[in-house]
């Protein structure tokens, strides 16, 4: 072969394999892209309180949907279709469908504790409490001690189901609250008390370096007392 | 990278604002075991600090019972074995309107009304079996066998629509209606002429009075709630204080 050939052999398949990653950085930025609209858009919903039509949903839905399909495996776009079929608040079917994406979010991303929460919050509502929520619950709290969104969902369902939970569960759900009693102590009592568990907050009251109204403490000393 | 961090941000605002929604109402005291169904979903475990939302069928089993606060400080408690549906729920809380219809296949319940049974009375109505029960007051307990029905009012007064007739209960007084006819009569008479089984579920409400106090007293809150626990207090009318979401996420 000359000299010619062998660059020819060489260059060949150089410029298929960077035209192939072209093509693949092309299609994984427009999923991004369409993503980042997404998720501005749903935010948008959020923020105004009002839900879309369906017309709406659908758009979004088929458009992150051939995202997926043109760039499979973006977390961000998984975690996004899990989001829209959370809200199907109207049909529980969907939740199945979120979970779908949430379990393929956390595989691509498994350091992720926003989709590990996402997890726990739609295994609790679909009244799956059990091995994966569990496991969930102890990754959210493991992997976003000092994030405020896990925190509120760690402690929200972990003190849900503080009678059923295995002691390590207890044990993260419970170092959750002391992180986040650092944090907001009024948010943390205030979700203490509405599941029931107030006492678990109050333990750390002395942890809270912020200012606690007096009322927590005469409750949590009422408590106590009880 | 940064368009990966916008939505990043993006997706951590929707989690934010998911949290922040508001539901309906929520569970402020249980005993035993209570189911809550959402549609044609299965049935699944309702726990303190759940919510119930519009749509939403909550099952008492035996020895069981619940207490509901609404994001507007309405009370809906149930003794054991009843099963009562959310049929319509929605609230404004800017302008403290809002429409509940809450409907009791069968068994007891005690309603204590909020800011919109205070504001628009109307926009206030109980089912139970065939009979209709609108609010002029605020506080009454309705028991069903699914068939005949009875109502008690402590608080205020009701109206009860029973077999095309309606009549007016006032506080302390009460109704039966039962074989097409009402029997109205002071809330003693008419608990004395009772079956069995509605005076069994009139004690299981009376014996909710405490777990219902603690509820009115807590005040709507939440994760977004604004207010410090402590109020408002029981029997304070409704639209001085309170009024925050009841519910979270």
């Amino acid at each position: 072969m000359s000299v010619r050939g062998i660059r020819w052999a060489i260059a060949l398949p150089c410029v298929v394999a960077l035209a192939g990653l072209a093509r693949s950085a092309v299609h994984s930025g427009l999923a991004g892209e369409v993503a980042y609209r997404s998720a501005q858009e749903i935010a948008t919903w959020s923020a105004s309180g009002s839900e879309p039509g369906l017309q709406t949903v659908d758009w979004l839905l088929s458009d992150l949907a051939a995202a997926d399909r043109s760039a499979p495996g973006d977390p961000n776009v998984e975690e996004l279709l899990g989001n829209l079929a959370a809200r199907r608040v109207d049909r529980p079917e969907f939740l199945d469908e979120a979970l779908v994406h949430y379990r393929r979010a956390v595989a691509l991303r498994p350091t992720s504790p926003y989709s590990w929460a996402d997890i726990v919050a739609a295994d609790y509502r679909k009244g799956a409490t059990g091995a994966e929520l569990d496991a969930a619950l102890r990754n959210a709290a493991m992997l976003g001690p000092a994030e405020p969104e896990v925190q509120r969902t760690v402690i929200d369902y972990g003190l849900a189901l503080w009678d059923e939970e295995p002691a390590e569960t207890r044990r993260a759900v419970e170092a959750t609250v002391t992180a986040a009693m650092k944090r907001d102590p009024a948010e943390t009592l205030q979700i203490a008390e509405r599941r029931g568990r107030l006492a678990v907050a109050c333990r750390h009251l002395g942890d809270a370096p912020r200012r606690v109204d007096s009322e927590w403490r005469l409750l949590c000393m009422s408590r106590e007392e009880q | 990278m940064m368009k990966k961090i916008s939505v990043l941000l993006a997706l951590l605002t929707l989690f934010v604002a998911d949290v922040a929604m508001a539901a309906g109402a929520v569970v402020t005291s249980l005993s035993g075991v209570v189911n809550v169904q959402t549609g044609s979903a299965a049935p699944r475990i309702l726990r303190v600090g759940d919510e119930v939302a519009q749509g939403d069928t909550v099952v008492t089993s035996a020895n069981s019972s619940v207490v509901m606060k609404f994001d507007d400080g309405q009370i809906a408690a149930l003794t054991a074995n009843s099963r009562m549906q959310v049929s319509a729920y929605s609230y404004d809380p800017p302008t403290q309107r809002g429409n509940i219809l809450l409907s009791l296949v069968v068994g007891g319940m005690r309603a204590i009304t909020g800011f919109i049974g205070h504001n628009q009375p109307n926009s206030v109505r109980f089912r139970a079996a065939t009979a209709t029960i609108g609010i002029r007051g605020s506080d009454g307990m309705i028991v069903t066998d699914g068939t005949n029905v009875s109502v008690t009012v402590t608080e205020g007064a009701f109206t009860f629509t029973f077999a095309g007739e309606t009549i007016t209960i006032p506080a302390g007084s009460g109704a039966f209606g039962a074989n097409g006819q009402i029997t109205p009569g002071t809330a003693q008479e008419v608990f004395n002429k009772l079956p069995a089984n509605f005076q069994s579920a009139i004690g299981g409400l009376e014996g909710l009075t405490n777990a219902i106090n603690q509820a009115i007293q807590q005040g709507p809150q939440g994760q977004q709630g604004q207010n410090p626990p402590g109020t408002p207090g029981p029997n304070v009318p409704p639209g001085g204080t309170g009024g925050g979401s009841a519910s979270s996420r």
